[in-house]
């Protein structure tokens, strides 16, 4: 039987998953798929509470999950246009070669 | 709530509306001919005016949409919203003063529009999150306001350091909300709700700290602390300010602060303060969440003067400072008291003039000298001597010291810090000052002791410029000699808050 513990462990994992991606991958299109994980983790906890608790109103996480998924779409299209316009600048999308601004 | 009683908070949101409005005037006028569009900035500044007066003729209403604070609402509008919602609005304002001189952006003729709608979207999220209430509502204010802001930062699409600026702010900020949001879920699943005073009414019946409440907690303050850039979560503050064009800088500095302050403080007080939970010791751990804030406040404020002290670049010097003004905010925070919140309320008002009024120095300077280098303000004392005389103002109050608005501001956050008994931190915050006091004099000292090589003379300012100055720069001196209006404004509208 699949309960609420087991989606709480696939998220965390989904979570530090990310959380490992964003700190370690120097190419910034990577450490934005790493966000994207770790606000998949979040949307799918929310959904999975609301799914097993019988406290919260009906369907109340899937609603904020809409509402999640919505803002990564956005900053998405937002993350890789800026990415976008920095390869055209610097021909490159490399995290640590990137620093013309002092340290 | 009945239908009433909706009717009339939907009829306080008023200044949101319009502004939403303004933003889908302005889109239509940058779709329309290009004599249209260079009206933009004009219509700009009069929906920021329109949205200024219904916030203050608002504020009769609210004294009687009191009981609209009772249940788990989304969004409140009391006194406390009203008075941050004023100062964001009217800095605003001053804002489109700024764009229309900052000759880097205008340098971009046809993306005029486009720019004033980045800036009016700013607007929306910091009013948003000025009356957020709920953590989920906060976190997509939070978004509204930060998303137009990374694109807003690279706004010099063919500078390289603009572009980096709004890279590196784009990863910063992106992390760091998408971390509190997977906090809030925690939060969600251990308390089953995301309201602010959600945990006030779970704890006072008894239940502890847990491992998963504290992880939670530490993830949405670290979002909250990444939007008021408080150590450890400031590192994008120096780049971000140094790449991005000036104007866009003060914004991010002044007003984008002011609603990061205003929602930090209303979800520590509405979750904490209103019991006693923050003096409750967390799971055994031997500290609660006040000296958990005390830690923040000294890390901030000493990690922010330290490092300004070895900047040459005032966007970054300023950048630094910013971060010491928000440790002594944090610290008035932690006095968790009604003098601390005033406190709080007070010193963001002076910091508007003063971190404002810096700025527009900078950006003038800027483009007569072409630097933004401190190296290079020599001499700038006599070739310039009412503007340097303004940026010694300005620096003299960003101090704190007694002539000016500044020192009062400082001065009533060590009363709330003695009235709580926090010594230690009343001590660091005095330490800090001084180191304060030494690097803002140092520009005073190149501008006014070092002669230039060259004796040229510089483009003189104009009338509108003067008048801009010494509306942001003669308040702090009045405001210096007689403080008690702020302090009166923070207390009553304080007390509409009901805190």
């Amino acid at each position: 039987m699949v309960g609420l513990s087991h989606f709480l462990v696939l998220s965390s994992i989904l979570f530090c998953l990310g959380l490992f991606g964003v700190f370690t991958r120097k190419n910034a299109i990577m450490v934005l798929m790493g966000l994207e994980m770790i606000l998949n983790a979040a949307s799918l906890n929310f959904v999975a509470i609301s799914r097993f608790s019988e406290k919260l109103a009906p369907a109340a996480g899937q609603v904020i999950s809409l509402f999640i998924i919505v803002l990564a779409a956005s900053e998405a299209a937002i993350a890789l246009a800026i990415v976008l316009n920095l390869y055209k600048n610097f021909y490159n999308v490399n995290i640590d070669e990137i620093n013309t601004l002092k340290e | 709530m009945d239908l009433t009683n909706q009717l009339s908070f939907l009829a306080t949101l008023i200044p949101e509306y319009l502004i939403i409005l303004f933003l889908l005037i302005i889109v239509f006028m940058d779709f329309s001919t290009e004599k249209i569009a260079e009206k933009i900035p004009a219509v700009a500044m009069s929906g920021l005016l329109l949205a200024l007066l219904a916030n203050l003729f608002m504020t009769g209403t609210l004294y009687e949409t009191e009981k609209l604070l009772a249940g788990g609402e989304i969004f409140v509008n009391d006194g406390f919203a009203f008075l941050f919602k004023f100062m964001i609005l009217a800095s605003s304002l001053i804002m489109v003063y700024f764009f229309v001189q900052d000759d880097e952006v205008n340098a971009y003729k046809t993306r005029k529009g486009e720019f004033y709608i980045l800036f009016y979207s700013m607007v929306l999220g910091m009013m948003l999150l000025a009356s957020a209430n709920d953590l989920i509502a906060a976190y997509i204010a939070l978004e509204v306001l930060s998303l137009p802001s990374y694109i807003a930062a690279g706004f010099l699409k063919v500078d390289k350091r603009s572009s980096e600026a709004s890279l590196k702010y784009l990863l910063f900020g992106a992390v760091a909300s998408g971390v509190m949001l997977f906090g809030i879920s925690l939060l969600y699943f251990s308390m089953s709700s995301t309201s602010f005073q959600i945990l006030v009414s779970n704890m006072s019946h008894g239940i502890g700290f847990d491992p998963v409440m504290i992880l939670a907690l530490i993830f949405i303050i670290g979002g909250f602390g990444y939007k008021i850039s408080m150590v450890p979560f400031h590192f994008w503050t120096p780049d971000v300010f140094e790449g991005a064009p000036v104007s866009i800088t003060t914004f991010l500095s002044v007003s984008s602060k002011i609603a990061g302050v205003a929602v930090f403080v209303r979800f520590i007080v509405y979750s904490f303060a209103g019991s006693n939970l923050m003096n409750q010791e967390i799971a055994g751990l031997g500290f609660n969440l006040n000296s958990f804030l005390v830690l923040l406040s000294i890390l901030t404020m000493t990690v922010g003067n330290l490092t300004a002290i070895f900047q040459n670049n005032i966007k970054r010097m300023l950048a630094y400072s910013s971060i010491g003004h928000i440790g002594f905010i944090v610290a008035a925070l932690a006095a968790n008291s009604e003098q601390g919140l005033i406190a709080i309320s007070s010193y963001l008002l002076i910091y508007t003039l003063m971190n404002f009024g810096a700025f527009l120095v900078v950006l003038l300077i800027k483009f007569r000298i072409g630097s933004e280098d401190i190296r290079d303000y020599k001499g700038l004392g006599y070739k310039m001597p009412f503007l340097s005389v303004m940026m010694v103002i300005f620096l003299v109050s960003l101090a704190g010291l007694p002539p000016t608005a500044g020192f009062w501001a400082k001065f009533y956050v060590f009363t709330a810090l003695m009235e709580a008994k926090l010594y230690l931190l009343a001590l660091f915050a005095i330490f800090n000052t001084v180191i304060g006091v030494f690097y803002y004099f140092r520009v005073m000292k190149v501008m006014y002791f070092e002669k230039s090589e060259t004796a040229e003379p510089l483009p003189i300012l104009t009338g509108g410029n003067k008048t801009v100055l010494l509306v942001l720069g003669l308040p702090l001196l009045i405001l210096g000699i007689y403080f008690t209006p702020v302090v009166e404004l923070a207390r009553e509208t304080l007390k509409i808050a009901g805190f």
